[in-house]
């Protein structure tokens, strides 16, 4: 089994193949942490990893397809072949996922990039207005718990030397100074919830200057690369999983089976759907990274790597798969 | 026909995610790459148009990156260059330049007020474009209007946030306290008080 793993691992990873990894790596480095056009951000960053993990992901079809066109090269050598052909395929697959990933933890730890220097970052909410002296705000993304809505109000028509109002939430309440940009901090129920309704006292006439709050929400710091890269890989490898039993068990071309696999793994960020587990912000990367990041509650996490392991399951029990 | 079933439903799952994605509806693994890269290909491009003072070239670009990135500070900076900076007496422009820039900036921190990312960004820049570049040479009621408006706010919005603008809330608080005829001259003489020298 060790020697097919190897064999489909080398396959995998051919010399072009990884000559291109390599240079992928430092054009990403480059693009996200240049001095003076790079985001400086590791959502940048993360984002070309994960566009080289799909990118591994549809070479992994490929080599599929063409190892059955092939006729299955090095499968006779095991005993039980269909069960473990299947997990060499699976254990080469996320070892040159593995392989990649900490390559890119490598280059970082190596160079340690300036990142952005604003602790918090921020992001523009809708709000719908419920009467004159209440507003909701939802959201769509999943967001860490603690964040902060950024709120300005208008005192312009408060009655005379009212200068001092409060913001109520249910039970909570918070003062409102006017002059001074309010914040709410959200609740763990404010961010399961994503939304919110804010309410000021009637009688102090207080308005927001625009229809719009801002989210502002802290920025993972460089030292959460590691667990941030760790996602990524946990949930490629349900989608290797994926890919895996479209090929097996459908028999479908192992070219289109990769590409399926990313399509229905990519459903977990269709809105307003609960097919999925909520698993789209383990590959958090680019723009909204920071604010969807180390989002991912453990129950939907754990439930995506049971759909990737029943998947294996299934692809293993796959009628006459070793056969040509 | 029915060993192709497998093969056409996966294609359908594909076309239904191109069709989502198209709807904005979805967002594809690896897309945020494609718009991390359009985005530096933007600062690239602002870059350039700022060294080689193409103006329109600026604002297009800092729309583009404030959309794709909600970064509102290249907007407010080619603003800055275009309607305020470059419209001084001391670059020797014509007039009607001038008040061409001046207004095209400040149009340009008009229009972004719900895409910006932080609600003070560029309000100030805004009034001292109405005030000092555009006022001079068009004194309309409009003008004075929304300059007063924009001040107003960027009082409101506590002037930012950080220790540099601290006074702007006891200022927002002072303007409150007057009647609007008094809110009107308090903000002129605000203005008046912190014009930049050219």
């Amino acid at each position: 089994m060790l020697n097919l793993s190897t064999a489909v691992f080398r396959q995998l990873l051919a010399w072009p193949i990884l000559l291109s990894g390599a240079l992928w790596l430092a054009l990403a480095y480059k693009l996200s942490f240049d001095e003076h056009l790079g985001a400086a951000s590791l959502g940048a960053f993360l984002s070309y990893i994960v566009l080289g993990l799909s990118a591994l992901l549809l070479r992994f079809g490929y080599v599929l397809q063409q190892r059955r066109q092939q006729g299955w090269l090095r499968q006779d050598s095991l005993r039980c072949t269909t069960t473990r052909a299947v997990i060499s395929e699976t254990v080469a697959a996320a070892c040159s996922l593995l392989l990649l990933v900490v390559c890119s933890q490598l280059i970082v730890l190596t160079l340690n990039p300036r990142l952005n220097v604003q602790s918090e970052s921020h992001h523009i909410v809708m709000s719908r207005v419920e009467s004159d002296n209440s507003w909701a705000f939802t959201w769509d993304d999943s967001i860490p718990v603690g964040s902060k809505l950024c709120l300005t109000f208008d005192f312009e028509n408060a009655p005379k030397g009212v200068i001092e109002s409060s913001i109520t939430v249910e039970q909570r309440s918070a003062p409102v100074t006017a002059g001074k940009i309010f914040y709410w901090t959200l609740s763990a129920n404010d961010v399961r919830d994503r939304t919110i309704t804010l309410e000021a006292p009637a009688e102090h006439n207080i308005s927001l200057i625009r229809p719009i709050a801002r989210l502002v929400i802290e920025r993972p710091p460089i030292s959460t690369l590691p667990r941030l890269l760790l996602n990524q890989l946990l949930f490629f490898f349900t989608v290797i999983a994926l890919c895996l039993f479209i090929f097996r068990r459908l028999k479908v071309n192992g070219n289109l089976a990769s590409m399926g696999a990313l399509a229905i793994s990519s459903l977990t960020n269709l809105k307003g759907s609960n097919l999925l587990p909520d698993v789209g912000a383990l590959v958090a990367s680019g723009l909204r990274f920071e604010r969807t990041a180390l989002t991912t509650n453990n129950i939907a996490l754990f439930t995506w790597l049971a759909m990737g392991a029943i998947l294996i399951y299934f692809s293993c029990k796959a009628p006459g798969a070793n056969k040509k | 026909m029915t060993r192709n079933l497998p093969s056409a439903f996966v294609s359908l799952i594909i076309a239904f995610c191109v069709v989502s994605i198209a709807n904005g509806n979805l967002r594809v693994v690896g897309q945020d790459a494609v718009d991390s890269f359009r985005c530096f290909n933007m600062y690239l491009d602002f870059n350039n148009a700022s060294f080689e003072e193409n103006y329109l070239m600026m604002g297009a670009a800092a729309e583009q990156i404030e959309y794709l990135s909600g970064d509102s500070d290249v907007r407010e900076f080619s603003a800055y260059m275009a309607g305020y900076s470059t419209s001084a007496e001391s670059h020797k422009r014509t007039g009607r330049d001038a008040l061409h820039w001046a207004e095209t900036g400040a149009e340009w921190l008009q229009s972004s007020v719900s895409t910006r990312n932080k609600p003070f960004t560029g309000l100030q820049l805004a009034a001292y474009i109405y005030a000092d570049r555009i006022l001079p040479h068009r004194s309309s009621r409009l003008v004075r209007e929304q300059m007063l408006e924009v001040y107003a706010v960027w009082l409101a919005s506590g002037g930012g946030s950080g220790s540099v603008n601290h006074g702007a809330a006891t200022r927002y608080q002072d303007y409150l306290a007057l009647d609007r005829e008094g809110r009107d001259n308090y903000i002129l003489g605000q203005l008046q008080q912190t014009w930049a020298p050219e």
